[in-house]
Order: C-alpha cells, then structure tokens, then sequence
C-alpha cells in the first residue's frame, strides 16, 4: 500500500516510517506542509497521515484546500492530532471529508489497525 | 394692550358681520338654489319637447308613406290589372296588356315619389314576387315576414329596416349592395278577396331631413334614430369623427350603434328607455362619440324606433354656469361691502376704550405717573367707571410694589440671583452674580447661560435640570462654573420654574449661594483617593498578565509534551508487538511495558493539566444532550469490575430507578471514573468494596462513591478539592497522580451547575457525592 505522512515533526515521521517500512508497505513522508499538500495534489497515495498544527500551513488548510474540489473522499486523510482542540472541530473535518482521526500520543497498534481497515475497504 | 384692543375691535367686526352676512347669505343660497333649478327645468322642458315633437314626425312620415302604398293598392286598374295577372285562363296577349299597365302606373307613383324606389305585386298564395320595377329578387318566398304577414291580414305593414341584399341606389344614387332600405306591404283587395299585395321599398335616406330639420337655439343638438337593437337609422351630425374614430366605414346607418365607445355599452339614455314617455338625463353622461351630453328620448309611435335630441353638456349648463358666476359675484360683493361697513363702525364704537387702554399700557412702560385722560372720567359711561376704579386699583399696586422691591434689595444683599428665559437666556443678573462670575451686567444680560459652563459637567446633567424644571419641579444642586478670568466657582443652587396664567413656565428664577471653597476642600481629598485607586488597579492588571501568561505556558506545554511522546509510544508498542521489530527476551519485554506503562502515565497526566486548565479558563465545551444516568451507571459498573476485582475488591451498583437528564454524558463519565479509581486506589487489599449510585432528589440527580478504604480527616477534606493537593508525600509515591483529578472532578460539576462534596472519617472509608440538576 502507497502511504504519504505529513508531520512537521522529524522524529514522529521517522519512527513511523521505520515500522511501517518493515511491514512492507511503499512509505513516503515529509516534513513540509506546503511540500505535502503539493504531493498529495499531484501524486496518488492510497493513504495519508497527517498533522493538524504545522507552521505556516496547517493540516485545516490543507483539508480546508482539499475539500474545495471534491477529491478529499479518495485521499483516505487520517488526521493525527496532538492538538488541544475540541471533538467539535475534528467533527468538523470528518463533515469535510476525512477518513478519520487519531489522538497523540499514539501506539502503533492504532495506526496498523488503521492501515488493514483502509486495505480491506 | 394694543394686542387687546385689537382682538377686541375684531371680535366686534365679526359679530356685526355675522349679523348681516347671515341672511345675505340665506337669501343668496335660496335664490341661487331657485334660479338654479328653473334653469335645469328649462333645459330638460327643451329637450324633451325636441325629442318629443321629433319622433312624433317621424311616426307622421311613416303613417305618409303607409297612407301613400295603401292609395296605390286601391287604385282601381292597379286591383283589375293585378286579378289578371293572377287569372291562369287569360291570353297571353291580356297579361302583356295587364303587366304593361301596371308597369306604366307604378312607373308614375314612382317618379312622383322621391322616397319611393321600387314597387312590387307579391302573390298571397306563395308570398313570391310575381312583378317588379327594379331588380330586387326575393329567391325565397316573403311569407312569415311582419309586413307582409299584416298585408296579408288586410292591414298595411312596415318591414325593419334592412341591408339589402341586391345591389340598390344608395344616398348618392349610385348602385350597392347592403345599402339600408325599408319595405312596406299593402292589400290589393278586389271585390271578393285579396287579389295580391303590393310591396313599396321605400328610400330610407329620406327619413333625414324629417329627423333633422329642427328649428333649435341649441348649436350642438344631435338629432337622430336608432332601432330597438341600438343601430343608427339615420346619419349622425359628425360622420368624419366616426370615420377618424373607426366607428363606421362608409355611413351611420345600420352600422353604427349607440354605445359609448370606451366601455362598449349602450349609452346611458338608450339604456333607460321607456317606450311609455319621454326619457331625459341632465346629468352628462357619454355619447356615442364619448362625449359629455345631456339629452331625451322618445319611441317613435308604432314602431320600436327611438328618436333621441341630444346637447353637449357645456354648452347645456352654459347658461348656468353664467347664472352661477353672477350670483357669486354679486353676493361675494355685497359681503365684502358689509364687512368695510362693519369695520368702520366697530372702531367707531372702540374708539373710547382705546384712549382707556393706552392710558394702562404707560403703566406697563414703567411711567409712575398713572393718568387718565380726563375727557373719559367726565363721559360719565360704563368706560368712565371702569376707568376711576382702575385708578383706585393703581395705588395699591404702588404700595405692594415698594414692598417687593424692599425684599428684593434683602435678597440682593443674600444670594446670587439670576433669571433666565424660556431659551436659557439670563434677563436679570443681581450684583453678586456679577461679582462672582467677574462678568459686568450689559456682558450678561441676553446671553445663554452656557456664558458660565465649565465644561466639569456631563450634558446629561444638564439634561436632568432641564427634565425637572419642564415638568414644574424645583431643582436643588451644584453645579461648577466657570468665571470670565478662567477661574472655575461653585454654586449651591435652588432654581425654580416661573408659571405663567396658562401654567406655562415662562421663565425660571436661579438663588445660588457661592460653596466654592467647601469644595476646593472636598476636591483635594478625592484627589488623594483616586490615586491609591488607580494603584491598585495597575497592580491587578499586572496579576492578571501574568496569570494569563502562565495559563498560556501550561497550554503550550501540554501540547508540546505530546509531540515527543508519540515517536516514544510508537518505538515502545512495536517493541511490544510481536514480530514487527524481532521478538524480544522476557527481561527486555518486561522492561518495554514498564516503557509503555510509564508513557501512558504521563500521557494521563498531561491530559489532567489540559483538563484543569480548560476549566481554569472557562474553555472546557460542554455537549449536553439526553443522557441515561441508570444505563450509565450500569456502565461504569461493567467497566470497572475487573479493575476492582484485580486489587480483590468487589464492586456494587445501587442505582435502582430509570433516570435520564439532560447533561454532558461524557463528562459525567469522566468524573464518575475519577472518583471510582481514586476509590480502588484506596480501599484494602481483598476486604475493599465500592458501592456506586444515582438517585433522583429535589436538587437534581445525586449521585454517590463510597469505599471502606483509609478515609481522612476533617484538615484534609477542606483541601481535598484544590488543584495539586494530595494527602501527603506517601500517599502520592503509593498511588501516583498529579493531584488534579478532584479539581477537575470539582470543575465540571461546577460547570454542568451541581456541587459536589465528601464525607470521610479517617479509617472509617469515605463517601464523595455530587448534584447534576435535571436540566
């Protein structure tokens, strides 16, 4: 499976990298927003796991930017919060269009469990 | 005065004029109203008798040509030669003889009749044309036809009025079909019986002059006749109009009808008819051009033929229109005559009450000498009384002047005194007014008395002065002002609003008193405490800033605190998961969960401080919506049986009612896990147990947590809801956490509006409760 992690922080995308890479899947991060937007964009992925509060451009932003033509459902974004924000404003996003979300700090067994339920769709 | 003077020489005009304008007035309106009505009496008399004598002509000229036919038919060789032509046994030498002469006789009828065109011998059997001198051609048989049928029956009859159907002379005696025409039938009787009927068409055009020649003063008369179904007989007085109004083609008769060209209906006098008498309407009304008439109808005699006279409407009520001008203006002269009339006599009777009252307006000016003008005391009148006691009166005012003035000097010598007018314009200024003010009086007088504002003074203040005083109260205050040099004095004042006779405020007086220095004083000290006020106030701003700050770091922190967490919970749980990074030896796994375990912590712990601090700041959002308290009890008791058997407690749930209330079922989770883990980390080992439950009460939903565990004393229940506060060092390192989970317990229950409280006794187990109201 074709994976693309958004996340300014180098340390979170390296260690998910590291286990997703070694259950075989075709892993791909960065840790510029405006790099992933660009990417997601151009690019097909079959999945997407991405930060909320980046600098300059945000994980809003980008689904905000995503939704607007409609092709947000195939991306299966799977947003990845340490954000103090409320349930309502991640609702928000699922009513945008989102696959999901998940809270850090997370264990790995969440996003493996993510990643067989995007596979078996 | 002379205002009252006046008003009373009007008064008198008017009453002289009323007096005689009233009947002038009377008389001119019966008059009017006499004259107006002979006029209109006038006008329908000569209408109707136009309408009248009109169709009474018309019905003579038809009885002409009925007479005229019925002369031709009882023409002896006309009946003789009419049996042969009839007669099937005679020669054909004798019926070329017979039609020969009746064909020569008609032929001399017509040429002595204009009016008469064609005429026709009809066989009675079949009711077909068996001779004609003209071309008409009848294909069918007349028989049913009115005026043949009345022949028939031995009478003389008269068809309608018809478009032919062959082409016939028209008006100008050229040749077309669907030209109007008439026909009227006569019996040819011979000595036995009805031989044959004679058939005159006669020449319709003929009717005009009879219709229109009338001798009549009135230059827009309309004359003309209509049939029952409202067609025009005759021509119309304006047939260019019609043809530029596209109401005919080429002529009024047959074509037009008496309808008003605008609403398509019959005009109003066709459509009031009454074949009994003569129909008028002086009440204009539109004409089949749409023209303003008046006019009358009349049914011509023997026929339903109406003959209607009809006058433009101006030029019917010009006469009374004239009538109207001349009445008005000669009464509107004669009124105004009397009122010059009434004028001069009325100041010919005031003239002795003005001396009068020229006399009392010098006292208003201020003249201390009262005189009357001897000529008046001597006339010995009812104005010679009225002037000596205005004399007596005068002297009294004098004495009660003298005294005012005294208190005036009194008050003068007091108080600072002003009055202003209605406009807040000052009219008197005393001397300690100016000596207070620093103003002179000419610099006063006249001047708003916005001349002294200091500006001190909010407009609103002014505006509750002025609130008082119009509406009649006294107003009793202080005010600062401000004198001409700049320098500011304060008055104590009493102002009160001066009500004229028709208890208007016409003026309002101001007695102040100067409090200046009693205020400098008062200032001074006020002074002194407005500065330790704004001291403090900066003092609180600061505390605020730096409470907000380290609201904003604790934020910032929690959030921060889980960005290097997650790398630490992915690395530690995929340790922990079998396969994914190689398997691990038991002490290297036992050492990964103490990793996770220990992540999880202060996972937790991060949360509590974002919890506490989202209350803190009021910041927490609440979801309320139907929540079923016994169903959620049931599931705190599920989810947390296992965790209580495990340290060899038991756990029961009391809860025995159906609950529901409107509340934030997620928080009202959290804090009822809070207080069952703080119970579970506190009761005894294997002899521990936990009874939960929620109970309606008037309050709202109580809900309980008790436990036989350690318990505490009263010192430690007072502290027990403060953030960061735990029982002591030991207890922490026994049961770990961060001394906010009751805070925030305390925070949410506050916040959903309950209260929640302890009962403990050391050793003895403790009991938390707390409200959440129904809605």
């Amino acid at each position: 499976m074709k994976i693309l992690m958004v996340d300014d922080d180098v340390e979170i995308t390296k260690a998910v990298e590291t286990i997703i890479t070694s259950l075989g899947h075709d892993f791909q991060f960065t840790n510029d927003p405006r790099e992933g937007l660009k990417l997601i964009r151009e690019q097909d992925q079959d999945m997407v796991i991405m930060d909320l509060s980046m600098p300059e451009v945000s994980g809003i932003d980008i689904v905000h930017d995503l939704a607007k033509d409609g092709k947000i459902k195939e991306k299966k974004i799977v947003v990845l919060t340490a954000s103090a924000a409320g349930d309502e404003e991640l609702k928000d996003l699922v009513g945008l269009g989102i696959h999901s979300f998940l809270k850090k700090p997370v264990d790995i067994d969440a996003i493996i469990n993510k990643i067989e339920e995007i596979e078996s769709s | 005065m002379a205002k009252i003077t006046s008003s009373f020489t009007g008064k008198l005009i008017f009453m002289v004029m009323i007096l005689s304008l009233v009947p002038l007035l009377i008389a001119g309106t019966y008059l009017y109203s006499v004259e107006i009505e002979n006029e209109k009496e006038s006008l329908k008399k000569r209408l109707e008798s136009l309408s009248g004598v009109g169709a009474q002509n018309v019905g003579l000229w038809i009885e002409e040509k009925k007479i005229t036919v019925d002369g031709i038919a009882k023409n002896n060789a006309i009946i003789a030669d009419t049996k042969k032509l009839f007669d099937p046994q005679i020669s054909e030498e004798e019926l070329f003889k017979s039609r020969f002469n009746i064909q020569k006789h008609f032929s001399t009828s017509i040429n002595q009749y204009d009016w008469l065109e064609e005429l026709m011998i009809i066989d009675p059997k079949t009711g077909k044309v068996v001779f004609t001198t003209g071309l008409s051609s009848f294909p069918d048989s007349l028989e049913g036809e009115i005026h043949y049928e009345e022949a028939v029956n031995r009478k003389v009859g008269m068809s309608e009025v018809y478009s032919s159907k062959s082409p016939i002379k028209n008006e100008l005696g050229q040749f077309e079909r669907g030209v109007p025409t008439l026909l009227i039938s006569a019996p040819i009787r011979g000595e036995v019986g009805l031989e044959g009927i004679l058939t005159a068409r006669i020449n319709v055009f003929d009717i005009n002059p009879t219709v229109k020649n009338f001798l009549t003063d009135f230059t827009s008369a309309d004359l003309y006749l209509v049939n029952s179904d409202g067609y025009f007989l005759t021509s119309s007085a304006f047939p260019q109009t019609l043809i530029e109004m596209e109401l005919i083609e080429k002529r009024a008769e047959l074509e037009l009808l008496v309808i008003v060209p605008e609403t398509k209906q019959f005009t109003k006098i066709f459509q009031e008819k009454n074949p009994s008498i003569t129909t008028s309407i002086l009440q204009g009304y539109a004409d089949y051009r749409g023209i303003p008439v008046v006019g009358a109808l009349t049914m011509v005699p023997g026929t339903n033929w109406s003959y209607i006279a009809e006058v433009d409407e101006k030029e019917a009520y010009y006469q009374i229109e004239l009538l109207q001008f001349w009445l008005i203006t000669a009464f509107g002269g004669m009124g105004i005559l009397t009122a010059i009339i009434a004028v001069i006599a009325s100041r010919k009777l005031i003239n002795p009450i003005k001396q009068l009252t020229t006399s009392v307006k010098e006292i208003q000016d201020d003249s201390t000498e009262f005189e009357i003008n001897p000529t008046i005391l001597k006339s010995n009148d009812e104005v010679s009384v009225l002037a000596s006691a205005l004399k007596n009166q005068m002297n009294i005012i004098e004495k009660d002047k003298k005294q005012l003035l005294e208190f005036k000097i009194a008050l003068d010598e007091a108080a600072i005194v002003s009055i202003l007018d209605m406009n807040e314009r000052i009219v008197f200024a005393n001397e300690r007014f100016c000596e207070t003010s620093k103003y002179s009086r000419d610099e006063l007088l006249g001047k708003n008395t916005k001349i002294v504002n200091s500006g001190y003074h909010n407009p609103s203040f002014f505006k509750e002065i002025k609130k008082d005083l119009t509406s009649g109260k006294t107003w009793r205050g202080e005010i600062k002002n401000k004198a001409k040099d700049g320098t500011f004095f304060w008055l104590k004042s009493t102002i009160i609003p001066v009500l004229d006779e028709e208890k208007k405020i016409s003026s309002y007086i101001n007695v102040s008193t100067d409090i200046t220095e009693q205020k400098i004083r008062e200032e001074t000290l006020l002074k002194s405490d407005q500065e330790k006020s704004i001291t403090i106030e900066k003092q609180l701003e600061e505390l605020k800033l730096v409470e907000k700050q380290k609201d904003e770091f604790v934020a910032m922190m929690s959030h921060e605190l889980k960005t290097p967490l997650t790398p630490i919970k992915i690395y530690s749980t995929s340790l922990r998961r079998p396969k994914l990074l190689g398997d691990l030896n038991e002490k290297q796994m036992s050492a990964v969960e103490s990793i996770v375990f220990n992540t999880q912590r202060l996972e937790k712990i991060v949360g509590d401080l974002l919890d506490a601090q989202k209350l803190e700041l009021g910041k927490m959002k609440f979801d309320k919506k139907e929540t079923k308290v016994d169903e959620l009890m049931e599931m705190m008791f599920r989810n947390l049986v296992s965790q209580t058997k495990e340290k060899g407690g038991q756990i029961i749930n009391h809860t025995s009612e159906k609950i529901t209330i409107n509340t934030d079922s997620s928080r009202l989770a959290q804090v009822l896990t809070n207080l069952i883990n703080n119970a579970i980390d506190f009761i005894p080992k294997d002899t521990g147990k936990i009874e939960i439950k929620a109970e309606k009460t008037t309050e709202g939903v109580l809900f309980s947590v008790k436990d036989n565990g350690i318990g505490m004393t009263s010192e430690t229940q007072k502290k027990l809801f403060k953030k960061f506060f735990q029982t002591d060092t030991s207890v922490k390192r026994k049961h770990g956490g961060t001394g906010l989970g009751l805070a925030i317990c305390r925070g949410i229950v506050e916040a959903l509006g309950g209260r929640i409280w302890v009962e403990s006794q050391e050793g003895k187990g403790t009991n938390f409760y707390f409200v959440i109201p129904e809605e």
